[in-house]
């Protein structure tokens, strides 16, 4: 199947993609995001399923303690704004701001799955509120969990963009990664909004 | 991490030559798809006369009546052959099969997923 | 087909040395060709059908007497559960997913598909996730829970009183499918971005193939359903693994909540696994009646109204476990819905063929095979919509007998349909056409003698997944018949075979065109050059390649410009 040396074929100019239209792997990104955006979904209603089959007892952590989660999340919406910083620098071609932009971000982010591990231990340690203690705990851990492991994915993404930007891999043109990175994160954030409506704010109000 | 594929389709489009404006794709083209284009002349001319013109942009590739283009390298347009993909993948399995069979291969399969999917990026393309 | 402008440039003398992905083996293990890949798909799923099939004969072995005692219980849950997940997972996805491979970015006009390394590694998972799941039998641990691996089944412990599944079965079928889900995901990616993104000039969505149509809508509803699959497993693992409850009754969890994720998933598979099908039926039919298909919108949108009526339908698997009758009312409906577009594409294929010139060629043997075969399995799963009907049957044989009409007469037909048509693109021969017949009336006879009395087993009360029946029950003959016509379908796969291996090496030249056909896979060299066309197509109606041909009649010429 190989082919002879120094045959040629015709390429047409609209082969690759006109300028100016979203490139072959934003709309991947697009997509992948969409399949991982029904992940979610899917985890919600199960999350829904099973609050709703035990209607007799309220879903609401042990401490009660909405701080943390609304710091958390302060966070995180402040570093969509980071990346989204991130992402105008390097579409004007500013390596600088990206690179500020994604050290924010990571650190941001950092802070974030801190919060959350520090919530998770002292559940499972002072309340004894874990995956295996109820079916609550089984819900709540697995969802907060997918969502954190979804963070750390990210933020690894991120910091491979954070290398690659100071090795000078990226400029106006092409910084294709940096945006994907940046798509996933915003996912990821809107994403919390969910989980944390979900988790602490649904059971005020019954 | 299609980062590099990215990189090439940029470069290709960047590339854009105008060779034979003439308006006549080839010369005496033998039965091609195109054959019967001569046909659509008067259709596709006012467009050919923009699409000449830098602003490709303007989305006429999808209806434009004529195969124009450049020839290049036959090499240049097919996809690089990749060993990563392989790597990745039997990465993969080996992770979900250290779910199973213990720590130790579940740590070996880290390493290994690892490895792979950084040579993925860092492959040139 | 070279034109003047383009040739072979003299080719410069290199004497540099091979590099690895130019040996033979580093070819195959380095390739990232959509044809190459393609192959390597179907080639890897037909490998899979004959494991899955020599499964397929254990069981009717075990069955084919009463008090059979062939296999030990355990095996034969684990014989049934591997039957079901290898000609599902590992035959059907894959063998499709080749031939969208090797011909979509043919039909349209592309040079490769939009990701040519995802499309690598989306096979390489496949293979490893293959040898993954069947790598259990050497464990003596293969999974044995069913297809669906219903909890509580599949439980490690069930609640506290005893183990459902102590050992690592669940966790081989649960572990794998998540691989095959990351390799069908990718895939859909591709073929999604490909279709929307890479098609020749001209090639608007309603001029594209109905294959291409298909392959995409099948596209979607993976990237859709996929996800509630995923969710399933993981929560089974944690059950399994991490001591939740999610699907423990006792605990407050739920063993529907399996159920309704694995059928949401679940039921648009079982579309994905017959929406190809339908496209390649749809291109074999016009090309051997002579005639371009009727009613290319109604077919085209017909498969997207299935795909999105598919997620809304998965709880016809569930109207015994105690829906609200709503409930039950609603999905009845939706089911019922179903059946409509589908109609709608049988009778579009019947006016197709209507006043066609029709020749019968191995290709259209098996496409009308397909149609008649799909037809039955149709109207039996109609029948399992209607609730207290269903209340009768269901988790009996006559599921059986649907599933393998619409997969087996509908899925596989067309498969084999597809490679007797598309054989000659792939290799340059042609296949024996006498043999295919053979092959065909083989296995059409056979298949209707297997699955036809599975009908009436079902009826007569017979459970599906039993192990063995007394003599008593009046299944006797009903089930030996079944058992001879399993091996008369083993008979049609060796001579298939044969007609592979015979084609191969003494199969006439084929030319590039055998069939007078109409798309643009057709105007390529057979096999294909690597980067397919030396100039990329301008397309002008749905039917470029017949336009090339007679441009005189050609269709844009046509009144109607579509
Ligand atoms: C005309 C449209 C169809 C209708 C109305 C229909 C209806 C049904 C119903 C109601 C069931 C549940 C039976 C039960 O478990 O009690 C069922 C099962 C099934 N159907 Fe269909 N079906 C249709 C087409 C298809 C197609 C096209 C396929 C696949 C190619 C398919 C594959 C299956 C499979 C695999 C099962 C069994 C799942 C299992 O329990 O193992 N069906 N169908
Ligand atoms: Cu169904």
């Amino acid at each position: 199947m190989s082919v002879a040396h120094g045959e040629q074929v015709r390429v047409l100019e609209e082969e690759h993609g006109q300028v100016g239209e979203r490139s072959l792997n934003w709309w991947g990104m697009v997509f992948f995001i969409a399949s991982e955006a029904l992940i979610f979904a899917n985890l919600i209603a199960a999350y829904l399923y099973l609050e709703i089959r035990n209607n007799n007892d309220i879903w609401q952590l042990p401490h009660s303690n909405l701080f943390l989660p609304l710091l958390n999340t302060a966070i995180l919406l402040g570093s969509s704004v980071s990346v989204h910083f991130a992402g105008t620098g390097i579409r004007k071609g500013n390596v600088r701001q990206l690179i500020i932009g994604l050290s924010v971000t990571i650190f941001l982010g950092a802070c974030f799955l801190v919060g959350l591990a520090y919530e998770w231990t002292s559940l499972i340690a002072d309340e004894h509120f874990s995956i295996s203690s109820s079916i609550f705990g089984s819900a709540f851990f697995t969802l907060t969990g997918f969502h954190g492991l979804h963070v750390t994915i990210g933020a690894i993404f991120l910091a491979v963009c954070l290398v690659r930007a100071t090795k000078g891999h990226f400029s106006k043109q092409q910084h294709f990664a940096v945006q994907a990175a940046e798509m996933y994160w915003h996912f990821v954030d809107v994403v919390w909004l969910f989980v944390v409506t979900l988790v602490y704010f649904v059971p005020l109000f019954r | 991490m299609v980062s590099q594929e990215q990189k090439d389709h940029v470069e290709q489009q960047v590339v854009d030559e105008q060779e034979e404006d003439a308006g006549v794709s080839s010369p005496d083209t033998t039965p091609t798809p195109d054959s019967a284009l001569s046909d659509d002349k008067q259709e596709s001319q006012p467009e050919a006369a923009t699409t000449g013109g830098q602003q490709q942009a303007v989305r006429t590739g999808k209806r434009r009546g004529r195969a124009r283009g450049r020839l290049v390298n036959a090499e240049e347009v097919m996809p690089k052959p990749s060993l990563w993909p392989l790597a990745v993948a039997f990465s993969i399995a080996f992770v979900l099969f250290g779910v199973i069979a213990g720590l130790v291969v579940l740590v070996i399969g880290v390493i290994l997923l690892v490895a792979s999917i950084v040579g993925w990026i860092l492959e040139r393309r | 087909m070279a034109t003047s402008t383009i040739g072979e440039r003299a080719t410069t003398i290199d004497v540099r040395r091979k590099r690895f992905s130019e040996t033979y083996i580093g070819e195959w293990i380095t390739t990232t060709d959509h044809k190459q890949l393609g192959l390597m798909y179907l080639i890897t799923g037909f490998f899979f059908f004959v494991v899955g099939g020599m499964e397929a004969l254990l069981i009717r072995t075990q069955l084919a007497l009463p008090n059979g005692k062939v296999l030990d219980p355990d095996t034969y849950n684990q014989i049934f559960t591997m039957h079901g997940t290898t000609m599902i997972f590992l035959f059907v996805i894959p063998v499709l997913s080749g031939f969208g491979n090797y011909i979509v970015p043919l039909m349209i006009g592309a040079r490769d598909m939009a990701y040519p390394r995802m499309n690598a590694f989306g096979f390489w998972l496949l293979l490893f996730g293959g040898i993954f799941m069947q790598s259990s039998f050497l464990f003596g641990q293969a999974p044995n829970g069913g297809w669906f691996m219903y909890a509580p089944l599949s439980e490690l412990a069930a609640g506290h009183a005893f183990q459902a599944t102590p050992h690592m079965n669940a966790d081989f079928w649960l572990l794998g499918t998540t691989l095959l889900g990351i390799s069908s995901i990718t895939g859909s990616l591709n073929f999604v971005v490909t279709v929307f993104k890479l098609r020749a000039p001209g090639m608007s969505i309603n001029r594209m193939p109905l294959f291409t149509w298909m392959i995409l809508v099948m596209s979607f509803l993976l990237l859709f359903a996929l996800p509630s699959l995923t969710v399933a497993s993981v929560l089974l693992l944690l059950d399994r693994h991490m001591g939740a409850h999610f699907y423990q009754y006792g605990s407050g969890g739920d063993p529907l909540l399996w159920q309704h994720l694995f059928w949401s998933f679940g039921h648009p598979e079982v579309y994905i696994l017959i929406l190809p099908a339908f496209g390649i039926v749809s291109e074999i039919l016009p090309v051997f009646s002579r005639k371009p298909i009727f009613g290319y919108t109604f077919i085209a949108w017909s498969g997207v109204a299935i795909g999105f009526l598919s997620f809304t339908v998965w709880a016809h698997h569930m109207f015994a476990v105690g829906l609200p009758s709503i409930a039950q009312a609603f999905f009845a409906t939706s089911t019922t819905l179903i059946a409509i577009p589908t109609a709608v594409k049988i009778f579009n294929w019947l006016a197709t063929i209507w006043g066609g010139k029709i020749r019968f060629n191995a290709p259209m043997l098996f496409a009308l095979g397909f149609i008649a075969m799909f037809l039955i399995g149709g109207l039996n799963g109609a029948a399992l919509a209607v609730v207290p009907f269903d209340y009768q049957i269901t988790d009996s044989y006559f599921v059986v007998a649907h599933i393998h009409y619409v997969l087996f007469g509908g899925t596989a037909l067309a498969v084999f349909a597809g490679i007797y048509y598309w054989f000659p693109k792939f290799t340059g021969k042609l296949m024996d056409d006498r043999l295919a017949k053979w092959h065909f009336w083989v296995t059409f006879i056979g298949l209707n003698l297997t699955f036809f009395p599975m009908h009436l087993m079902g009826i007569l009360g017979m459970p599906r997944r039993v192990y063995t029946y007394p003599a008593n029950l009046g299944w006797n003959d009903l089930n030996a018949m079944a058992s001879v016509g399993a091996f008369i379908i083993g008979v049609g796969v060796i001579l298939f075979m044969i007609n592979i291996i015979k084609s191969l090496k003494a199969g006439q030249a084929a030319g590039d065109d055998p069939w007078d056909a109409y798309t643009l896979e057709w105007d390529t060299t057979s096999p294909p050059k690597k980067y397919n066309f030396l100039e990329i197509p301008v397309v002008r109606s749905r039917r470029p390649f017949y336009d090339k041909k007679y441009p005189d009649i050609a269709d844009w010429k046509n009144v109607i410009k579509h």
